[in-house]
């Protein structure tokens, strides 16, 4: 018998199996996992599953008590309706991000410990966040911001959960004090997933763009999953009380002045969170179970709302009130069950909103908040006016603008159908959803005094808007919230495309692009194709490398071995020849009299090897030096005659500057070169065995060889190359490639073509 | 002799370099030439003992030689050196005969 299955694992087992379905099967896997997942609860006692011990923490994946289990029922349930809803639609990559979206709301739900909290976050943000982008191309931009920001809470949430495991020594996810920064980012992250203003412009930015069917998903699953942190982890933290007061009031206010029709819901969202919000920072054990009454009750009839509006935009194609309106005659259905939402949410009795609602303003009574329960009833009384009669009334009623529209399709009415149904069950018996909740309940919404409140808040709303029905028509407004701030920080970011139309992501192929412009830009700057500036670079490197790695190497120059004077006469007069012979060689316009002051250079360096006691490499310098001349001459018959050029002054600077570079590096790095013995010289070796292995005098000669035979074999064998290239070059003829490369060009060439080719060839010579 | 070596091979490396940055594709056959033997003087230096005999054994010992390693590499450079020589002008020749210019800034993007 299996202990506990996860919930999660229920849904992220759909999602993998999604791809393999379709027809009959696809409908069953998608509604009979999540019911499944949904009875799976009921089987299994509170307790802690599927604990385990991660580098010296203890993870616990599976904590089941009444607050988790109360989530986790309408998490799974509003899998199921949502599914119900979402059945008509072909991309099969919606389903699979909505399962794997609401596993890890379960997984944050049932998490006992905050690394795993932070795990399913992560899932739920960038799974939700394809849910946005599956409503077409203009929702990329939206998409990003909300991953933005999620990214973002996410973030907090990490950084607040380092500090306090830090500062605590356990992971474990209790109440957490809303004291000291890691608490305090705990908080932010767990409120930016809640919408709470100022940080709430992700949800009114980014459901309204979301598909039909993932928007469903969307509101039911990320706040009301901040709800349950925030119930399980800041019960009672009074701030919260007044954070949940703005959010409703805000919402509504904003909800007010919407005419996207899905935006006002989404702001409708933040208000009726706000109630919840509100309701766990009084934190009595009756406004704790309000606000998770709430939360339940909540997520359907706003389900129920949102699947109305789609199910309007699913039909018409148009999402703007000004735009709609006298639908209730082509979509009568969906005009009845939209206005069971309305009414739920509203507060209206005998729907599920009354039997929520009220007992969150009836805790913050309890608890001696006055004002709070003004201000609450206030939004509550907005919300009736802006989502029960305003919206409404734009759409179904009023002015008819003669669109052509049907009620949706039987899975969508069926969805909605589902859902109201809920919200009217948990009306009539509230029972049903107060015996799931975490503190015993002592409550009764059906008193006279409640009764005869609601009525009488609801009538004089109603009153309120017959009268100023003209005010409230809706207007073709674009409100500016918060999201200002960084649609025009970042309006960049609305120029990127959705991902899901093509391969445009992050606009890969411009930052491609982009690179190779750069790199392209960067080598024709660095390889301009002249011989002179790739030396001029080569030689420049190589010298400040040579010049830096010394002075690194800590290699210095002692002036005192340097003053030595051991300079002989026959020494000091080679030099000077040396060097005189060098700049003649450098310095001589004529092109014969360079090449015979190259030839004296060899020679005199010859003299300096017979100094060094070196006669055998005298003797082949004198040798090659004769042959070098004789060649170079010969070869200025085949050469032209002009030697001397005319450079630039510019350029003739750039010349005489690389060459000092080069000299004076050279001789300040000979300088230290003979001042340190790094190595000792094999030297002695070759000495003392020279006669004894090889039998000669001439240690040169046997290194040469013997000792190092191999060397003097390759070196025949670079100079038997260079022998060849230079019989290639002299004797082939380069001008029959052209006949080749036409012969590749053509693919074949015929026996005659290439017999005339070659005919031609030999009488052009 | 330990000041001057050196200045010796920086003028025939700074020589060489100057030479082989000019156009004409001959002078850059004789920097090349210039820069061979700064190399090989360079070698052979770093053999120096101070003072040394010619490391021909004798009878007595095998004491007071220069380094021969040295030599025996510069040998082998020397004669390499020549075989480039004669491969770097034949191809001057090459590229004249077939591009019709010994300038080698004019050779640039050039096809045979």
């Amino acid at each position: 018998m299996i202990e506990w299955i996860h919930p999660a694992l229920v849904f992220f087992a759909t999602a993998a199996l999604v791809p393999f379905v379709k027809g009959k099967g696809k409908s069953i896997l998608l509604i009979g996992f999540p019911a499944l997942a949904f009875f799976s609860l009921m089987l299994f006692p509170d307790g802690n599953y599927g604990v385990f011990t991660i580098g010296g923490f203890e993870v616990v994946f599976g904590r089941v008590d009444k607050l988790s289990r109360v989530f986790a029922y309408v998490f799974t349930l509003m899998g199921s309706v949502g599914m119900v809803y979402a059945l008509h639609v072909k991309q099969k990559g919606q389903h699979i991000a909505a399962l794997i979206y609401g596993g890890g709301a379960l997984g944050s739900i049932f998490a006992g410990d905050l690394l795993s909290l932070f795990v399913f976050w992560e899932i739920m943000a960038f799974s939700s966040v394809f849910l946005v982008w599956y409503g077409g191309e203009k929702s990329w931009a939206n998409g990003l911001r909300y991953l933005m920001v999620h990214t973002f809470g996410g973030l907090c949430l990490l950084g607040g959960i380092v500090i306090f495991a830090g500062q605590t020594g356990s992971i474990a996810f209790n109440a957490i004090p809303a004291s000291g920064l890691g608490g305090w980012l705990i908080l932010i992250g767990f409120l930016i997933n809640a919408g709470a203003p100022p940080l709430h412009a992700w949800l009114p930015d980014a459901y309204p763009v979301g598909s039909i069917t993932g928007t469903i998903f969307l509101s039911s699953f990320t706040t009301k999953t901040a709800v349950y942190v925030l119930a399980r982890g800041f019960a009672g933290t009074e701030v919260l009380m007044w954070v949940g007061v703005i959010m409703a009031l805000y919402g509504v206010v904003y909800a007010m002045l919407e005419n996207n029709i899905r935006k006002l819901l989404a702001y409708h969202i933040i208000s009726q969170v706000g109630f919840m919000v509100a309701g766990i920072g009084v934190g009595t054990e009756l406004a704790i179970n309000g606000a998770v009454a709430h939360a339940f009750a909540h997520i359907l009839y706003k389900a129920l709302l949102m699947m109305g509006m789609g199910s309007v935009i699913f039909m018409t194609g148009k999402r703007k009130g000004t735009e709609l309106g006298g639908l209730y005659r082509t979509m009568p259905l969906t005009f009845g069950l939209f206005m069971v939402g309305g009414f739920s949410i509203s507060g209206v009795p005998f729907l599920s909103g009354f039997i929520s609602k009220s007992m969150v303003i009836s805790g913050a009574a309890a608890a001696h908040y006055p004002f709070v329960v003004l201000l609450l009833t206030l939004a509550a009384a907005g919300t009736f006016l802006s989502t029960t009669l305003k919206l409404p009334y734009a759409v179904f009623m009023g002015e008819d603008k003669g669109i052509k529209a049907a009620d949706p399709p039987g899975n969508m009415l069926l969805g909605m159908g589902l859902a109201a149904f809920i919200c009217i069950l948990l009306g009539v018996m509230p029972n049903l959803l107060y015996q799931l909740l975490p503190f015993p309940v002592d409550y009764h919404p059906y008193t006279a005094e409640h009764l005869l409140g609601s009525f009488q808040l609801l009538l004089a709303t109603l009153l309120g808007f017959t009268l100023f029905l003209y005010k409230l028509h809706p207007e073709n407004t674009i409100s500016v919230d918060t999201d200002w701030v960084y649609r025009k920080g970042v309006v960049w970011f609305q120029q990127l495309k959705n991902p899901l139309q093509g391969i445009k992501v992050l606009r890969y192929k411009d930052f491609l692009q982009g690179l190779t412009l750069f790199s392209r830009q960067v080598s024709q700057r660095i390889q301009s194709g002249y011989l002179k500036h790739a030396l001029v670079m080569i030689i420049s490197f190589v010298m400040l490398s040579t010049l830096l790695f010394s002075l690194f190497k800590g290699w210095t120059l002692s002036l005192d071995s340097l003053m030595q004077t051991d300079l002989t006469l026959s020494q000091l007069l080679v030099f000077v020849l040396i060097i005189s012979s060098t700049l003649a060689t450098v310095l001589f316009k004529s092109r014969i009299a360079a090449v015979l002051s190259l030839g004296m250079t060899g020679f005199f360096v010859a003299f300096f090897y017979v100094l060094m006691g070196a006669p055998d490499l005298a003797l082949t310098q004198y040798l090659v030096e004769a042959v070098s001349v004789i060649l170079i001459l010969l070869a200025f018959y085949y050469l032209p005659a002009y030697f001397e050029e005319k450079t630039a002054p510019a350029s003739k600077m750039t010349d005489i500057a690389v060459s000092l570079l080069v000299g004076i590096v050279m001789t300040f790095y000979m300088l230290m070169v003979m001042d340190s013995h790094l190595t000792k010289s094999i030297a002695s070796y070759y000495l003392e065995m020279s006669e004894k292995l090889a039998g000669g005098r001439n240690v040169v000669n046997v290194v040469i060889v013997d000792f190092r035979g191999f060397d003097t074999m390759f070196e025949i064998a670079v100079f038997s190359i260079a022998a060849l290239g230079i019989f290639g070059m002299l004797k082939l003829n380069k001008k029959k490639a052209p006949i080749q490369r036409e012969a590749a060009l053509n693919g074949s060439l015929k026996r005659e073509q290439i017999e005339e080719a070659v005919q031609r060839e030999v009488t052009s010579k | 002799m330990k000041l001057l070596l050196p200045v010796v091979i920086g003028v025939l490396f700074g020589g060489g370099t100057y030479l082989m940055l000019k156009k004409n594709i001959l002078k850059l056959v004789l920097g090349l030439g210039l820069i061979s033997h700064g190399a090989n003087v360079l070698l052979i230096s770093s053999g120096w003992i101070g003072a040394g005999a010619v490391p021909i054994l004798g009878q007595d010992g095998t004491e007071g030689f220069v380094d021969p390693v040295p030599q025996a590499l510069v040998l082998t450079a020397i004669v390499i050196g020549f075989a480039a020589l004669a491969f770097l002008l034949v191809l001057a020749i090459r590229v004249y005969r077939d591009l019709k210019t010994a300038d080698i800034s004019e050779i640039r993007g050039q096809r045979g």
